[in-house]
């Protein structure tokens, strides 16, 4: 009876990577007889609907659970079934604060990873967010950074992911990527390094699924944009994006991504016309559903209000015919003269910054109704907007790499790096 | 909702038998929700009456109030979806006994929605009460299981409930 029909076996070696097929049976069979009148299918089909919270705590129930719920196969599965999240990262009186907002509603306040702790504002801001992990980078510091799991709480700190000044020469830009490529199963950490001499360095940490390790890789290569200094990059498509905005020089906008996969960067015209931006902070990146790169511009429409546009990228052919015109919206409908767009809430709503009031406010426009809601967060947004972050995520009990002492961290970095603290030593 | 089986089965119509021998007349464009049922409709094995020999009469009586719901023309999303949440206010025994039949009888949406509300119910338990439940017997020696806890000793804090329903 119970072999005919519901989750059947096959489904979970589609996905599962990094995990040979034997293992998992042995594993499966032994939930199998778990419980004295469950099918191993039923409680599989439950362990699957919770979130990572009381998973954890789960893994004491028994020998199989245990095993289950740290087999690849089933991490694999129960992260494409998770629900959506909005991670908010923000300063308040110089302290670094994080809230999780979930598509069925729910706030939750998150323990911050104990490494953006310090009092001192450190420039810390949310780089990328891949398979349930999100990874911080700070301004102040080329060489480091920290990756944490949200919901098992486990994070890690990788010092010499980078590399620090060279022959004196500062940097005037970094950029962090993050991103997983299933069929290999390989995480891929990236830093872009871009100094004002119009070369980037880049370094790729990779670790595999399975916990080996695998040699960093180095390259130097040209890099004749200019970009936004504090270089609101974007994660998206298994590559970073920048927008490069020319003050000077009758230069159209273009965007610059760097492709993690093929790891090198190619340029995409932008859709825009007008060779100037109005206000170039109308020009911003985001990410749109879950794999859709975005991007916002404006025009002055005729009634003499600012209109808002979205396009959407169809394909990475590089020309502006691969951008799709999705809404155009005007200020007045948001009751405001000027505002910053920001990027997508989980329905597609824009969350928007108000530029006009003191202190600036946040708020979600629904397209389709017309509508304007408040923000679900209460923030103040006065100070330090510029390294506040709101980035997708999903729970996932993804494991972080084990690392040996002295090899992929050590815990001399630099007098500037936010990410080093003694009492926080890496097991 | 179910009535019993009669002389004059009409052509488009399937007897579903429960385990306690009560047969139910359902029909078949409502039963092939099942793709358990669905298959042994196009093998032409469904003319005489479908033993469900695991599933008791008042599973089974859940599980067609089910199939009629959502495969009625006449009720719109919200109205589904305020049933399905007024279908799983039950005892997690009687989810449990409705995701087996889900289970054997391949219906992916109502399988969907039982393991959903079980996960609910139980997901601020305690070990000890998951292990009543299920009816698992903890094969976990003390210091193993104090070492699990410690792994994540925040997973095991907070208001947890210690009820079996």
């Amino acid at each position: 009876m119970s072999t005919t029909a519901g989750t059947s076996c096959s489904v979970f070696y589609s996905r599962g990577v990094g995990q040979d097929k034997d293992s998992f049976d042995a594993i499966y069979e032994a939930m199998n007889g778990s419980s004295k009148f469950l099918p191993g299918e039923i409680i599989m089909a439950i362990l699957l609907a919770l979130t990572v919270k009381p998973l954890l705590r789960f893994k004491s129930v028994c020998r199989s659970w245990h095993a289950l719920i740290l087999s690849l196969p089933f991490i694999n599965m129960h992260h494409d079934r998770a629900k959506r999240n909005n991670l908010i990262c923000f300063y308040k009186q110089h302290v670094y604060n994080s809230v999780s907002v979930c598509e069925d509603e729910t706030i939750t306040d998150l323990l911050l990873p104990p490494p953006t702790l310090p009092k001192r504002c450190r420039q810390i801001v949310v780089a990328a967010a891949c398979r349930g992990m999100v990874c911080f980078s700070s301004a102040s510091c080329s060489n480091s950074a920290v990756v944490w799991n949200i919901a098992t709480r486990e994070y890690r700190i990788f010092n010499g992911i980078g590399r620090g000044d060279i022959d004196g020469r500062s940097y005037y830009s970094i950029a962090t990527g993050f991103t997983f490529l299933p069929i290999i199963n390989d995480y891929k950490l990236v830093r872009v390094i871009i100094y004002a001499n119009q070369t980037a360095y880049i370094k790729i940490t990779r670790w595999n699924g399975d916990n080996s390790s695998i040699p960093a890789k180095e390259m130097v290569t040209d890099f004749p944009y200019s970009i936004v200094q504090h270089g609101h990059c974007l994660n998206a498509n298994d590559a970073i994006h920048w927008i490069r905005h020319d003050k000077v020089g009758p230069v159209l906008s273009i965007v610059i991504a760097f492709d993690m996969v093929e790891e090198k960067f190619r340029q995409i015209a932008t859709p825009f016309n007008q060779e100037k931006p109005i206000r170039h902070y109308h020009r911003k990146l985001a990410l749109l559903k879950e794999s859709t790169l975005a991007i916002f511009g404006s025009s002055v429409s005729s009634t003499g209000y600012l209109s808002f546009h979205i396009w959407a990228l169809k394909n990475y052919r590089g020309v502006s015919e691969s951008w799709a015109k999705q809404f155009t919206f005007e200020a007045t409908s948001l009751l405001c003269y000027d505002l910053q767009p920001w990027g997508f809430w989980l329905n597609g709503e824009v969350v928007f910054y108000r530029m006009e009031e003191t202190p600036g406010k946040m708020g979600l426009y629904d397209i389709h109704t017309n509508q304007i809601k408040d923000f679900p967060v209460d923030i103040d947004f006065d100070h330090l907007l510029h390294y506040s972050s709101i980035i997708h995520y999903k729970e996932s009990l993804v494991p972080l790499p084990q690392m040996k002492k002295n090899k992929m961290t050590n815990n001399v970095c630099c007098n500037h790096c936010p990410f080093q603290n003694d009492q926080f030593n890496i097991n | 909702m179910a009535e019993a089986a009669s002389s004059t089965i009409e052509k488009n119509n399937l007897t579903l038998k429960s385990s306690y021998g009560d047969e139910f007349v359902l029909e078949e464009s409502i039963a092939i929700q099942s793709v358990t049922i669905k298959n042994m409709v196009e093998d032409g094995c469904s003319s005489s009456v479908i033993p469900l020999s695991k599933v008791d009469t008042g599973t089974l009586i859940k599980v067609i109030e089910y199939m009629k719901m959502h495969s009625s023309t006449s009720s719109n999303e919200e109205e589904i979806q305020n049933f399905d949440k007024e279908f799983v206010r039950i005892s997690i025994k009687t989810i449990l006994n409705i995701l087996e039949a889900a289970n054997f009888l391949d219906i992916r949406s109502l399988l969907d929605l039982c393991a959903e509300a079980v996960a609910n119910r139980i997901k601020n338990k305690t070990p000890e009460v998951v292990r009543k439940i299920f009816n698992i017997t903890s094969d976990f020696t003390p210091e193993e299981e104090a070492e699990i806890r410690n792994e994540t000793p925040w997973a095991f804090e907070g208001d947890l409930d210690h009820s079996l329903d």
